[in-house]
C-alpha cells in the first residue's frame, strides 16, 4: 500500500507537468481506482472526470481547418476595408477627384466664355452707337468749357499786356 | 519702420477711397429714375474711330482715356439732387478747380486730380437750373490734349 501510495505520487507527480505517457496514465487510473486512501480522491475524481470528455469527432481536423479558413479570409476582408477608409488614401481621392473637377470647370468656363464673348459682342454692337454719342457729348461739353476758360484767360493776358504798354507809353 | 509702413498703408487708403467716392457717386445713381446712366469702357474706347464733327477732333484721344462715366438728369428735383451730391464728392476728394464757366444759365466746372503715375481725373460738372450733367473722365489725357479736340478745324 505504502508502495503503490509512493508510486502514485510519482505518476500524479508525472501527469500534472505532463510529462507522464499513456501507459502511465493508464496505471496511474487503474492504482487510483485500487486505493482508498482519502488523500487521492480529489485526483481520482479528476482522472474520472478527464476519461468522460467528450469524444473528438471524426471530421474535427476537417471543420477546424475549414473555421481557419473562415478566420483567415474574414481578416483579409477587415484589412482590406481598413486600406480603403484610410485618411491618406481619401486624401489622395480627395485630390485626384479636385484636379478634375478644377479641370473640367476650367474646360467649361472656357468654352462658355467664348459664347459670353460673343453674346456681350452681339449686344454691345448696338450699344455701341450709345457709347459712342455719349463719349461725344462729354468731350464736348469737356473740351467747349476748358476752351472757353482758356479764352478767358487769354483775353485777361491781352488786357494785361495792353495796360501794360499804355503805362509804359506814358 | 513699422509705424512707417502703417502710416503709408494710412495715406494710400485714404487716396484710394478718395477716388473710390467719386466712383460711388455715379454707381449709386446708375439705377435711379430719371437719370440717365452712361459707362464707357476702355475696350470700347478703343474700338472708336477717329471721330471729327463739326468743330470737334477726336482722333487721337481715344487710346488716352481709360472710362468714361456720366450722369443725365432732365428734371429738375433730381438734377438739383445730383448737383448737391456731386458737389460734396469734389469737396471731399479735394478735387481742384480748373474751369468755371458760366454762359447764360448753364453753368460748367471742370475739376481735376491726378496721381504719381500720370493718371488724370476729371469731374465735369454742367448744367442749368432744370438739368444736370456730371462726367467723370479717367486716364492720362491731360488738358492740352482736351484744348486741341477743339482747337482742330
Amino acid at each position: 500500500m505504502n508502495n503503490n501510495s509512493k508510486d502514485i505520487r510519482s505518476l500524479l507527480e508525472r501527469f500534472y507537468s505532463g510529462e507522464a505517457t499513456e501507459a502511465e496514465e493508464r496505471e496511474l487510473r487503474e492504482l487510483l481506482e485500487q486505493t482508498t486512501a482519502e488523500e487521492f480522491e480529489t485526483d481520482r475524481l479528476i482522472l474520472r472526470g478527464l476519461e468522460q470528455s467528450v469524444k473528438v469527432p471524426d471530421d474535427f481536423e476537417e471543420r477546424l481547418s475549414s473555421a481557419i479558413d473562415g478566420w483567415d479570409a474574414a481578416e483579409r476582408a477587415a484589412e482590406r476595408r481598413r486600406w480603403l477608409l484610410r485618411p491618406v488614401m481619401w486624401r489622395r481621392v480627395a485630390g485626384i477627384a479636385a484636379s478634375v473637377a478644377l479641370l473640367v470647370g476650367v474646360g467649361m468656363t472656357m468654352s462658355r466664355g467664348t459664347h459670353v464673348d460673343q453674346a456681350e459682342m452681339a449686344d454691345a454692337s448696338g450699344n455701341h452707337v450709345e457709347a459712342y454719342a455719349a463719349t461725344e457729348k462729354a468731350l464736348t461739353i469737356f473740351a467747349r468749357a476748358l476752351n472757353k476758360g482758356m479764352d478767358g484767360v487769354e483775353f485777361a493776358e491781352q488786357v494785361s499786356d495792353k495796360a501794360m504798354s499804355t503805362a509804359m507809353g506814358i | 519702420m513699422k509705424r512707417i509702413y502703417i502710416i503709408a498703408m494710412l495715406i494710400a487708403m485714404t487716396a484710394m477711397s478718395v477716388s473710390a467716392q467719386a466712383v460711388k457717386f455715379f454707381e449709386k445713381y446708375e439705377d435711379a429714375d430719371d437719370v440717365t446712366s452712361v459707362y464707357v469702357s476702355k475696350a470700347i474706347l478703343r474700338m472708336m474711330p477717329d471721330i471729327s464733327t463739326g468743330d470737334m477732333d477726336f482722333s487721337g484721344v481715344s487710346g488716352k482715356i481709360e472710362c468714361i462715366r456720366v450722369l443725365t438728369a432732365d428734371r429738375a428735383e433730381i438734377a438739383g439732387k445730383l448737383r448737391t451730391d456731386a458737389d460734396k464728392v469734389v469737396k471731399e476728394g479735394k478735387y481742384e478747380l480748373l474751369v468755371k464757366v458760366s454762359e447764360g444759365k448753364e453753368k460748367t466746372n471742370i475739376y481735376m486730380k491726378s496721381d504719381k503715375e500720370g493718371m488724370n481725373e476729371y469731374i465735369i460738372l454742367n448744367g442749368s437750373p432744370n438739368d444736370f450733367n456730371a462726367i467723370l473722365i479717367e486716364g492720362t489725357l491731360t488738358p492740352a490734349d482736351v484744348q486741341k479736340m477743339a482747337k482742330k478745324k
